[in-house]
């Protein structure tokens, strides 16, 4: 009783003996608790397979990681995205174990994950489930890693996934400057730029999936973690067991190529906007300089939180912008980018610039203060034990040591560094890492708004970010001389036919008003257009639609789409699109028909709707159309051809001509029935007035 | 190719038997509540010498009303400006010079709203400045900040969202009476430093998020159109001329209307020993006074009877929204949402992922979710799709409402129910793993629904669902006329319901 009473007392005082502090600098705090540094378990398999276990209890939980030397940097030329494509469907597409489908119903059902992935210079797979489940788990882990079959049907939903990665990689500014910005800083022609393409997809084959597998997914190419709720023996048997067939190779990355662009400004267009994306910078470092400590340091400073300059100065003080950040970006591989990123206002762009430049020349002139040295040592000082504050972040990291082949005790020798970095070490950094004068300035906005020109930062260039589009291959066709006089006389005559008076040799411009009906799949529209054309070179077209009248002029000088009082310009996409409608109408058909070439080429004669007819291949502009002739009476009765539609993909285009009229002396097609892949139109033409009064009115 | 045979003979559907339990966990946990209302959720994890602070304040964009549509976000960022201790170094100058700016921004608001006189508004802002440098130069700026981060903190920050106002982050174990002190401070006698600037720091967070995003501009159109009553109408970022007229006398009204200890939940989660701990609370938010529990939301979305539709064009490919209005959180429907959206939207096994994505390969990605734009009040019920290169909006809609309409004609089945109740069990066990997100969880739970056992409850509530629970739920909510379409689409495509 008195041993519980004393205790009584103690508790009671040291629950009064607390007291409230009115200023935090006279907190006494009690000692720090050092964390637990644990070491991960290692051990080497026969065939070079490099493994780490360590054991976690708290949860019922295992994971595994493992990591390969390979990545989009390994991708063979023309097939740009084949690694991105293995680290997709290495897991979705199954392995000899189970097909990918049925792993994704498998695994889901047991709230357990196993994942392939691939970046630039690294690719891997990883796994995570309830103990009670792991044995299942690792078996499908394993069958991952080493046999995954690549099944056509699961390849193909990738290849629709990263097509649609592609169309949309332009979808936010943000993303468009941190991408063109890194192609830069790394040169357009280094692996680490190369960027997939709806072609370069489209090339790859099974074969190559399998191929690039075989040549870089090795066990002597790889480092493998598991951890948890394991018993460290009984894993190091199981997973020796488990790949124990593996059969080694060796392989090696290539050495990248690296050479930045010139410096300068590179800028993108976007309109619809009210921020501009600013990215300054160049070339980074290795994350194994031994300067690394001090980079940190410095770049904390500049850009890495609340009490950096950038957020100091452009957030806190000037409120232009949310997040500006930058610093020394390292890699462990390759040199990461120096980089300042900041989001402002389109008034501000060329402000943020200066200011951001002015706070790294002052750096680099005048170093940084003690009490901002203090302040950033102290707190990367004190966070040290966050480097250690789980198991999962302690293994994940000697994984990525091991991998990298960095020292087992890379975090606590920069730990060491940092505490001994000095103001001259801050200055000499900055000097030395950090050329302003030789940085690219990428600029992501709408110049039209911006405060000043950005050519005051030094020559501009534009950067172009279309997505470009496959090319279409046409199907070998022999054209001689013969097929090709057969042809070019069987369109003259065709020409002849509709225009016997030599009419269209004399159209300057012309305007055709129609009635369209739109259709794809089962939604209807319908349409009244007016389309004028003014020789050689200049189309206007109006739209009238339920919503309201859509105007579209394309001109040498201008491309611009008008609708009510708001004027913009014409995407290119439809830019193109106007403009093949010149080269491909009947003033241009006859041109070339009554040319001194034989161009046109006779390809087939066959069956067409029930009458014989000759099929001409014409080449009109950049377009190649077959024109579909009928042999009784050479009257065109329609056309056949290919094309590349908004999305990138080759579609078939076709039209059926009906019911010719005659305006001024030139007989029309007033009936057309068009298909352009899966969107049909059906045109009834109501007016052709050929050289009308002040036409040219019409392209202002 | 021996082992292959041995793999496949115990690959067979097993169900989890494992399941983390309310009782073991309890007893790590103490719950203390102070006088003046302040609750605080005592979670101990000794696995490192490190602890986790959630703060979490109970009023959101749903407090607020026109003409300060953001607020709740503004001040936010106002929490991190300092109090009359931490920042502070000539107070009393400091206040001065604070009111002078604000009485001369309601003069520049005045003049800028009624087209005043420019060479007025210029000489006006040029005031405003010197005045403001006089009012920093009386404070030191940054010192709440940069205290927290100078003692080791890797993740301090803080998020508002519809339903409320969350702050947060960590520190060495031996620093818990640094955050007593700070927190304690922050809430009870904050001051508004650099208000004006700050808000045009908050203008450029809109422009960035919402203005210049594609995606963030179809999601604000989509809430505003969805809740046309009920006050999850309201965007969280707010009204950008909200945003410009904001003044630090509403930002302090709205901040003593909804911040006191009866509307502040607090979580510690790590190396703490409640024993010690609790003094330290009592002490330091023993402090601030009680207030007042603000009025109820009465005001309840009436029943949609037509579907609304919105389509934005944009230098965007398309993307596709659909959400019905369901009930909040604490509906006993709420585990049957849960079951849907696990069976229809979550993961590769999903019934739209397999559709949409790897057999009609019209969508890159499906997903679905529960709580749009919160979870407190009656909120949607999403699903979302990406269309693939060659596909539209109107392809993966169709696809969409078909699957919609075989919940309610067809039960699903035993092995898609299994399916969501085990996944359930392991994502709590998976949750456990790192102090910030228990924090988080428990001071969640605890005040939306009443009791943090409630984290284990709904493991047993989905355990509960039957096939037939499914099919009545999407019979009731479900519906066409009950929904609301957000489409985005590239400048030049028409969509079919143009």
């Amino acid at each position: 009783m008195k041993r519980i009473s004393i205790f009584l007392v103690a508790l009671m005082l040291t629950a009064v003996s607390f007291a409230q502090v009115k200023d935090y600098h006279k907190i006494k705090y009690p000692t720090p608790k050092a964390p637990q540094i644990v070491k991960p378990f290692q051990f080497k398999l026969k065939n070079g397979l490099t493994i780490l276990l360590l054991e976690d209890h708290e949860l019922p939980i295992v994971s595994g990681r493992i990591l390969f030397h390979t990545g989009s940097v390994a991708d063979p030329a023309g097939k740009t995205g084949l690694a991105a494509l293995v680290g997709d469907t290495m897991r979705t597409a199954g392995n000899t174990l189970m097909g990918g489908d049925q792993m994704d119903d498998y695994l889901e059902s047991m709230a357990a994950s196993v994942e392939s992935f691939a970046g630039d210079t690294s690719a891997g797979v990883s796994f995570r489930c309830l103990k009670e489940n792991a044995d299942k788990v690792m078996g499908l882990f394993q069958a991952t890693i080493e046999t995954p079959v690549f099944a056509e049907k699961q390849v193909n939903v990738s290849k629709e996934q990263v097509k649609s990665a592609i169309m949309r990689r332009n979808d936010n500014p943000q993303g468009i400057a941190g991408r063109e910005f890194s192609r830069r800083v790394y040169g357009l022609h280094s692996p680490l730029s190369a960027m997939e393409e709806l072609a370069t997809v489209k090339a790859i084959t099974i074969q190559d999936l399998k191929t690039f597998h075989g040549k870089w997914y090795v066990p002597d190419n790889a480092v493998l973690a598991v951890w948890g709720d394991l018993n460290r023996k009984e894993m190091e048997k199981k997973l020796t067991e488990l790949f124990r067939d593996w059969k080694p190779a060796t392989v090696k990355l290539p050495t990248l190529d690296i050479h930045s662009e010139k410096p300068g400004v590179y800028f993108v267009h976007r309109d619809g906007v009210t921020q501009s994306n600013v990215i300054i910078g160049h070339l980074g470092q290795l994350r194994n300089n031994p300067d690394f400590p001090a980079m940190a340091i410095f770049s904390r400073l500049l850009g890495g939180g609340f009490e950096s300059r950038l957020m100091k100065t452009v957030r806190r003080d000037m409120g232009l912008s949310y997040s500006p950040h930058g610093g020394i970006g390292t890699n462990w591989d390759y040199p990461g980018a120096f980089a300042i990123r900041i989001n402002t206002k389109l008034g501000s762009t060329a402000k943020v610039i200066e200011v951001a430049k002015g706070i790294v020349s002052d750096i680099q002139k005048n170093g940084v203060t003690d009490e901002e040295l203090n302040l950033s040592r102290d707190a990367y000082i004190n966070s040290f034990v966050f480097q250690f504050d789980s198991l999962d972040k302690i293994i994940r990291r000697a994984l990525t040591y091991k991998f990298y082949d960095y020292p087992e005790n890379f975090t606590e020798t920069l730990f060491n560094g940092l505490k001994k970095v000095t103001r001259d070490d801050i200055k000499r950094v900055a000097n030395k890492y950090v050329h302003p004068d030789k940085a690219l300035i990428m600029v992501v906005g709408d110049e039209s708004k911006f405060d000043k020109p950005l050519s005051e930062f030094g020559p501009v260039t534009t950067v172009d970010v279309t997505i470009p589009k496959p090319e279409i291959k046409e199907a070998a066709v022999t054209a001689t001389q013969a097929t090709l006089k057969e042809g070019s006389d069987i369109l003259r005559k065709a020409i002849d036919k509709l225009d016997p008076k030599h009419k269209l040799d004399k159209v300057k411009i012309w305007q055709i008003k129609a009635k369209t009906l739109v259709q794809q799949g089962e939604q209807k529209m319908e349409l009244n257009t007016t389309t004028s054309i003014r020789y050689p070179d200049s189309i206007a077209s109006e739209m009238t639609t339920p919503m309201g009248a859509v105007h579209m002029i394309v001109t040498p000088e201008k491309a611009v789409m008008v609708m009510g009082p708001n004027s913009r310009p014409l995407p290119s996409a439809q830019a193109d699109s106007l403009k093949k409608r010149i080269t491909t109408s009947l003033p241009m058909l006859a041109k070339l028909a009554r040319g001194e070439k034989n161009v046109a080429n006779l390809t087939k004669t066959g069956d067409f709707q029930g009458q014989t007819a000759y099929f001409v291949l014409v080449p009109l502009g950049e377009k190649k159309d077959t024109y579909i002739i009928s042999k009784k009476d050479f009257s065109i009765l329609g056309t056949t051809g290919k094309e590349v539609d908004q999305t990138g993909s080759v579609i078939t285009t076709s039209s059926t001509w009906k019911d010719f009229h005659e305006y001024d002396g030139i007989l029309f097609p007033t009936s057309m029935k068009q298909t352009a892949g899966k969107v049909k139109a059906d045109i009834t033409v109501e007016s052709v007035i050929i050289n009308p009064e002040n036409g040219d009115q019409l392209f202002n | 190719m021996k082992k292959l045979g041995i793999l496949i003979g115990i690959l067979l559907l097993s169900l989890a038997t494992f399941a983390m339990d309310a009782t073991d966990f309890e007893k790590n946990l103490t719950v203390h509540k102070l006088k003046n209302g302040l609750t605080f959720l005592i979670y101990e994890r000794h696995e490192a010498p490190v602890v986790s602070f959630h703060t979490y304040v109970n009023a959101g964009s749903v407090n607020e009303r026109v003409g300060i549509t953001g607020i709740s976000h503004m001040l936010e960022h106002m929490a991190f400006k300092g109090t009359t201790t931490v920042g502070a170094k000539d107070l009393k100058k400091e206040k001065e010079l604070m009111d002078k700016i604000d009485a001369k921004y309601l003069k520049l608001y005045d003049l800028k709203d009624h087209n005043g006189d420019k060479a007025e508004i210029a000489n006006l802002q040029k005031e405003i400045k010197t005045l403001q440098e006089q009012a920093e130069a009386a404070a030191n700026i940054g010192e709440f900040d940069q205290v927290i981060s100078r003692n080791g903190s890797p993740d301090l920050n803080a998020f508002t969202t519809s339903d409320a106002t969350q702050y947060h982050y960590s520190l060495p174990s031996n620093k818990v009476e640094l955050f007593c002190f700070l927190e304690s401070e922050r809430f009870y006698h904050p001051v508004f430093r650099q208000f004006y600037k700050e808000r045009n720091v908050v203008a450029e967070e809109r422009r960035m998020r919402t203005e210049s995003n594609p995606t963030g501009k179809l999601i604000e159109q989509f809430q505003l159109m969805s809740f046309t009553y009920h006050p999850y109408h309201v965007p969280t970022i707010g009204a950008m001329s909200d945003i410009q007229h904001y003044t630090r006398a509403k930002v302090a009204n709205y901040f003593k209307k909804y911040y006191n200890p009866r509307t502040m939940t607090i979580a510690i989660v790590g190396d703490v020993n409640p024993k010690t701990l609790i003094p330290m609370l009592d002490e330091y938010f023993g402090r601030i006074p009680a207030g007042d529990v603000p009025d109820p939301i009465v005001t309840v979305e009436p029943k949609q009877t037509v579907q609304r539709r919105l389509i934005l064009h944009e230098n965007s490919q398309p993307i596709y929204l659909i959400g019905w209005h369901r009930p909040a959180e604490t509906s006993k429907d709420n585990a049957v949402f849960d079951a849907i959206s696990g069976i229809i939207g979550s993961g590769r096994s999903s019934r739209l992922y397999k559709k949409l994505v790897k057999e009609k390969k019209v969508a890159a990605y499906v997903g679905s979710f529960n709580g749009y734009p919160g979870t407190k009040y009656p909120n949607l019920f999403m699903v979302f799709a990406v269309p693939s290169a060659n596909h539209s909006n109107v392809d993966v809609e169709e696809v969409i409402n078909d699957e919609v309409e075989k919940l309610k004609t067809t039960p699903v089945t035993d092995e898609e129910l299994q399916k969501v109740k085990t996944q359930a069990k392991a994502e709590l066990v998976y949750a456990m793993d790192n102090n910030m997100g228990i924090a988080q969880m428990l001071a969640n739970y605890y005040v939306k629904r009443g009791d943090w056992k409630v984290l284990f409850n709904d493991v047993d509530a989905i355990e509960n669902v039957t096939a037939a629970d499914i099919q009545r739920v999407a019979k009731e909510y479900l519906q066409k006329t009950n929904s609301n379409v957000g489409e985005l689409l590239p400048k030049e495509q028409k969509s079919e319901k143009e």
